[in-house]
């Protein structure tokens, strides 16, 4: 109860702050270009059809797999501020004076965070919508993947609230949670290049986009949930860890 | 949380009290670390064998065919899967084309876990696996490197000496002895084209040991084979042979010149002798019972003339063994042939003259008598003559022979020795034998050439087997939409890589499914054969299937060929297969009208029984047949030989008379077609119907040559019809297909550029099958056979050139229609009772289809407006805060 309580309030601090429409309008005009127009930068050698286009698979699929990586900017520049503000502002003794556990706390954060993120995919069932209103979609797929979503961006959340509780300045907070979730996703992807073959399988079961591929193809695989729902437990037991130090440090 | 100081009491300061908290989050984060790693490898160890995943797409996009699944249960040894995904070309995008590739491996390695997948995606990477390659061919082919590196040492030695050997004839004079055979010049030339044959395969072969690519050692010692071989036996061997011969010349010359010389003046004596008889016996002063005396002596001299001229002539022809002689200007008499004829010629003339002279002697009056050895004494003369005048070219002859010069000499010196060209020969020889002998390769020039390419899959099983998927077969090119509003846009593809993988697990990893036995007739060469048997002749020669061969083992199907002009009983099925036979149409028979051919073997009925019987015995069959032109201008239509025993028995026939085409309506015209040429040779139709064999085939292009029509016949005998690829009636879109008898005057009007057609009276006009099976019970037992009008589309050319496409006024070509085997493939397996292992086709599903005019407010309205709402949202929010 205390949990929602606090994610609650956690969720009105967004809404009655410019930043949430902010980034829900930034993440909206990303997954648009992605989804209508593609992304082409010559320069880096990026080129990405647009997902709904005459001719092109039915699918929501390719849009979820770039945004499996856009998220890793997104939200932790969502979750920066969770707790860092309350350490910034001093808002941080109140709520550790109050009756509440460290864990309660974080819990609170993190819901907050994640039913503002499930709102924000909640806006691309329009594009769905579109699909199946021009195409023959999947829903086992389209299902499968918003699950996928779900749990990436649950263990997303969890880095970033974890990034937050670690650092007063939000900024950094962005950039230590885009960093963890880099190496999680980017990262071992470049080490899986720099091992021997016969190591790149073990390698790559530590990228949650490897995992993240099998629910984008409508696949669900129980290692897959258990990779995701213990890496996300596992950030949030080390923020409460960190919240706590609070306390004897 | 609070630190409990009761429970700790022992910590007095602060500093320890820190120390004690910070152990405790570290121990606790370790074993929150710990215990995170223990799960996920727990899960992962647990479901390692049982993966618990479940796949919910309902359309089957990225998910395993029940034939993949099937072959990846049945895997026991290990498989690495390399996906070598690295063109640049825009048309083969890895972006595009390799993520389906990814999943479907990705999917094999979780049904499997036996199979490792590999990505590599850089040229160096490519290049890593490519030295990989070479390292295991090379301890593959120690024996075969040994043979090119001595190849290349011996051709090193060699070179020079053929270069010195040259040398000698450039300067041998133009008067020297051999001359007058024209032997210099020709040796210089052979040995330069020599030295030219070996430079240049010397430096292909060291070009190709220091490419990075894998080298083909198989096809290098092939060619150095070959090479060596040629010049061994067709070159060098030769001119040893001629010198030798052309060395022993004067010597001959020289002892036979004696009794040479002796026979021609007994010759001349003896006519002199003859003419001198005759001219006794008409004298004034010879009595009347003297000419009788006269002729008798006359025909005994003729008699010796012609024994010593025989002599002469076979003198001659001793002269010239080795046919050297036979080169000079004077051995031929012009207008009399060669020298030892015109004395054959004088010796029969003699005898003949001998014995008209008897004749007169019997049976003419003494007057008479006169008379004709008057006539007969003008005769002889002649022959006296012309032997003068040819004896001066015998004795230029034998002068010839006998007379060498310095260089010569010394080249004949060196001829004579034993060991003349052996330092050359030699090596050469020991090389051929060695190669001979050497084993067998398993990579085969065709992997090398496939591993080559762009986009591949590498599979590589246990004993270094190696297979590799190229990107037409995990990509094949699809079939076109009929009534697309521009049917010639960029090439598209499907994904066909679940298929082309997992035929590729199967055939490295098992034992062959079926015996697949070609049965035809074959009375002459195959090269001969092949240049006699044109296919608008409706004849298939196996030497032209190599590539369905090919194709066919590489399907993991074990392959026979029975040529029953050479074996008249069926070959025994091996290890127990299934055996399924494939009838190819028998050869081009002559023109009935002309008279037949006894050294040519003819099909006759007890062979086309072998066939039937083994049929009739429960072994499905595959029949290729296909469009057949008259054999002579006017001629009947051949007739498809096995149509009478199809109709009788299978209810089905092909009316090799007739030809498919597919034309496209003439916007302008209505009832007019035109038919681009291109489509004459390449006939796209991809009509395939549900039957096990074409259902996985539906979405892909195919194209076909010389197609037939085939007709069901109803026979007392009946069979269930069921066609696998059809031509549809009333296509009423953007083509028509229909069969003409005449497709010469068709392509007549093509190629004078008279531009529309129209089916006529005598054409077939669909529906009708283009490969028909045929069902009925034989002993109680169920067998099939198909019957394939298109039979002429698995010419090796027709499978590997590029089909051409006009565009305006330009010419592109398309991948070649490789497709059109798996057809003979997917039969081969149904027919076997294989058919779970026919492979899925590529999923059917409806891609997005938005018209243009609609993509433009939805571009707006989702990219622009939908953010700017959210937008418009918060302000709105913060504008009611603020009041």
């Amino acid at each position: 109860m205390k949990v929602l309580t606090l994610a609650k309030r956690e969720l009105a601090a967004y809404f009655y702050s410019p930043m949430a429409y902010v980034i829900a309008a930034l993440f909206l005009a990303m997954v648009g270009l992605i989804f209508l127009l593609g992304v082409h930068v010559p320069f880096l050698k990026i080129s990405l059809e647009p997902v709904f286009r005459s001719g092109a698979e039915s699918t929501l699929r390719p849009l979820f797999d770039v945004l499996a990586y856009g998220l890793v900017v997104v939200i932790p520049l969502l979750t920066m501020r969770v707790v860092s503000e309350e350490f910034r502002t001093g808002t941080i003794e109140t709520l550790m004076t109050a009756p509440v556990t460290d864990a309660q706390v974080i819990g609170g954060k993190f819901l907050g965070a994640m039913i503002l993120y499930v709102i924000l995919l909640a806006t691309t069932l329009v594009y769905f919508g579109l699909i199946a209103a021009f195409g023959q979609p999947d829903l086992g797929v389209a299902a499968i993947g918003y699950l996928g979503m779900l749990l990436l961006g649950g263990t997303y959340v969890a880095v970033g609230v974890f990034a937050s509780t670690i650092t007063r300045h939000q900024l950094v907070a962005g950039i230590i949670g885009i960093a963890i979730l880099a190496f999680f996703t980017g990262g071992i992807y470049l080490l899986v290049l720099l091992v021997p073959p016969e190591q790149a399988s073990a390698v790559s079961r530590l990228n949650m986009i490897t995992y993240f591929s099998d629910f984008s193809k409508g696949v669900l695989d129980v290692r897959g949930v258990i990779f995701f729902v213990t890496l996300t437990a596992f950030f949030l037991f080390l923020s409460v860890k960190v919240l706590e130090s609070r306390r004897w440090r | 949380m609070a630190i409990n100081e009761k429970q700790n009491p022992g910590f007095q300061d602060v500093k320890s009290r820190k120390r004690w908290a910070g152990f405790n989050v570290a121990l606790s984060v370790v074993v929150a670390a710990a215990l995170l790693v223990v799960v996920n490898v727990a899960a992962y160890y647990a479901t390692k064998d049982k993966p618990l995943r479940k796949n919910f797409e309902t359309l089957g996009r990225y998910r395993l065919s029940d034939t993949a699944q099937r072959i990846l249960d049945q895997l026991k040894t290990p498989v690495k899967i390399t996906t070598i995904y690295t063109s640049t070309d825009p048309e083969r995008k890895p972006e595009e084309y390799l993520p389906p590739l990814r999943d479907l491996l990705d999917e094999m390695h979780q049904r499997n876990n036996l199979v490792t997948v590999v990505a590599v995606g850089s040229d160096t990477g490519k290049a890593e696996i490519i030295n990989r390659l070479r390292e295991q061919l090379e301890k593959e082919t120690k024996e075969h490197r040994q043979v090119i590196a001595d190849f290349l040492t011996a051709a090193d030695i060699d070179l020079p000496l053929l270069e010195q050997f040259a040398q000698t004839w450039r300067e041998y004079p133009t008067d020297g002895w051999l001359a007058q055979f024209n032997v210099p010049k020709s040796l210089e030339t052979i040995t330069a084209t020599t030295i030219e044959d070996l430079r240049k395969l010397t430096n292909q072969t060291r070009s190709a040991m220091g490419q990075s690519t894998l080298p083909d050692y198989s096809e290098m010692v092939g060619n150095i084979t070959d090479a060596i071989s040629k010049i061994k036996t067709q070159r060098l061997a030769p001119i040893r042979t001629v010198l030798r011969d052309l060395a022993a010349l004067p010597e001959r010359a020289e002892k036979l010149r004696p009794e040479l010389n002796k026979n021609l003046q007994a010759l001349q004596g003896q006519l002199n002798q003859a003419v001198a008889t005759l001219s006794q016996a008409t004298s004034a002063t010879s009595q009347p019972g003297d000419i009788g005396e006269a002729l008798s002596r006359f025909t005994a001299m003729c008699r010796k003339v012609s024994v010593t001229a025989e002599a002469v002539a076979r003198n001659l022809d001793t002269l010239a063994e080795g046919e050297y002689v036979k080169l000079k200007p004077g051995w031929r008499v012009e207008g009399l042939g060669e020298l030892p004829d015109l004395y054959r010629n004088i010796a029969h003339s003699m005898l003949v003259i001998g014995e008209q002279a008897q004749g007169i002697k019997q049976h003419y009056t003494p007057e008479k008598q006169a008379e004709a050895v008057t006539e007969l004494r003008n005769e002889v003369p002649k022959l006296v003559n012309l032997l003068k005048t040819e004896q001066a070219s015998v004795d230029k002859l034998l002068a010839d022979l006998t007379k060498r010069d310095e260089a010569t000499t010394a080249i004949f010196e060196r001829v004579k020795q034993e060991n003349f060209f052996e330092d050359i020969i030699g090596p050469l020889g020991s090389l051929l034998d060695r190669a001979g002998k050497l084993p067998a390769i398993a990579t085969q020039t065709d992997l090398i050439d496939r591993l080559k390419q762009d986009n591949i899959v590498l599979v590589e099983a246990p004993d270094n087997k190696l297979g590799v998927v190229t990107f037409d077969e995990a990509w094949p090119v699809a079939d076109k939409t009929p009534g697309e509003s521009n049917p010639r846009d960029a090439v598209k593809r499907v994904f066909y890589g679940d298929m082309a993988v997992s035929s590729k697990l199967l055939n490295l990893t098992r034992p062959p499914l079926a015996e697949v036995v070609f049965a035809f007739f074959e009375d002459v060469p195959p090269q001969q054969m092949w240049q006699q048997q044109h296919p608008l002749f409706g004849a298939i020669p196996m030497m032209a299937l190599s590539t369905l061969r090919e194709r066919l083992v590489r399907a993991n199907l074990e392959v026979t060929e029975w040529n029953i002009n050479k074996q008249k009983t069926p070959p025994a099925p091996k290890d127990g297969r299934r055996q399924v036979l494939i009838v190819l149409p028998f050869p081009w028979q002559q023109d009935p009208s002309a008279a037949p051919d006894p050294k040519r073997p003819q099909v006759t009925p007890a062979d086309m029984e072998q066939v039937t019987k083994l049929i009739e015995s429960g072994t499905p069959a595959i029949f290729l047949a296909g469009y057949s032109q008259p054999q002579y201008p006017g001629g009947p239509p051949p007739m498809y030989e096995w149509n009478e025993y199809l109709s009788q028995n299978w209810s089905i026939g092909v009316r090799g008379d007739q030809r498919v085409l597919r034309a496209e309506r003439d916007p302008d015209n209505p009832g007019k077609f035109t038919l681009p040429l291109a489509q004459w040779s390449w006939m796209p139709v991809s009509t395939f119907t549900h039957n096990p064999i074409g259902n996985p085939l539906r979405a892909r292009r195919f194209y076909w040559m010389s197609a037939s029509p085939i007709m069901p016949v109803r026979h007392g005998n009946p069979a269930i019809v069921e066609d696998i690829l059809y031509v549809p009636a009333g296509m009423e879109g953007v083509y028509a297909v229909w069969a003409t008898p005449r497709p010469d005057r068709i392509l007549a009007k093509l190629q004078g550029g008279q531009g529309d057609i129209a089916p006529e009276s005598e054409d077939i006009r669909p529906p009708f099958g283009l490969i028909t099976e045929s069902r009925r019970q034989i002993n109680g037992k169920d067998n099939s056979i198909i019957l394939m009008g298109i039979g002429m589309s698995f010419f090796d050319d027709y499978l590997t050139q590029r089909i051409p496409e006009i565009k305006g006024q330009s010419v592109t070509t398309e991948p070649p229609p490789t497709g059109d085997v798996d057809v003979v493939i997917n039969s081969a397996y149904y027919l076997s009772g294989n058919q779970q292992y026919i492979g899925a086709g590529p999923v059917l599903v409806q891609p997005i289809d938005c018209p243009r005019a609609d993509m433009l407010w939805i571009q707006i309205l989702f990219a622009g407006v939908w953010p700017a709402v959210m937008l418009l949202a918060g302000g709105l929010v913060m504008l009611w805060r603020i009041r």
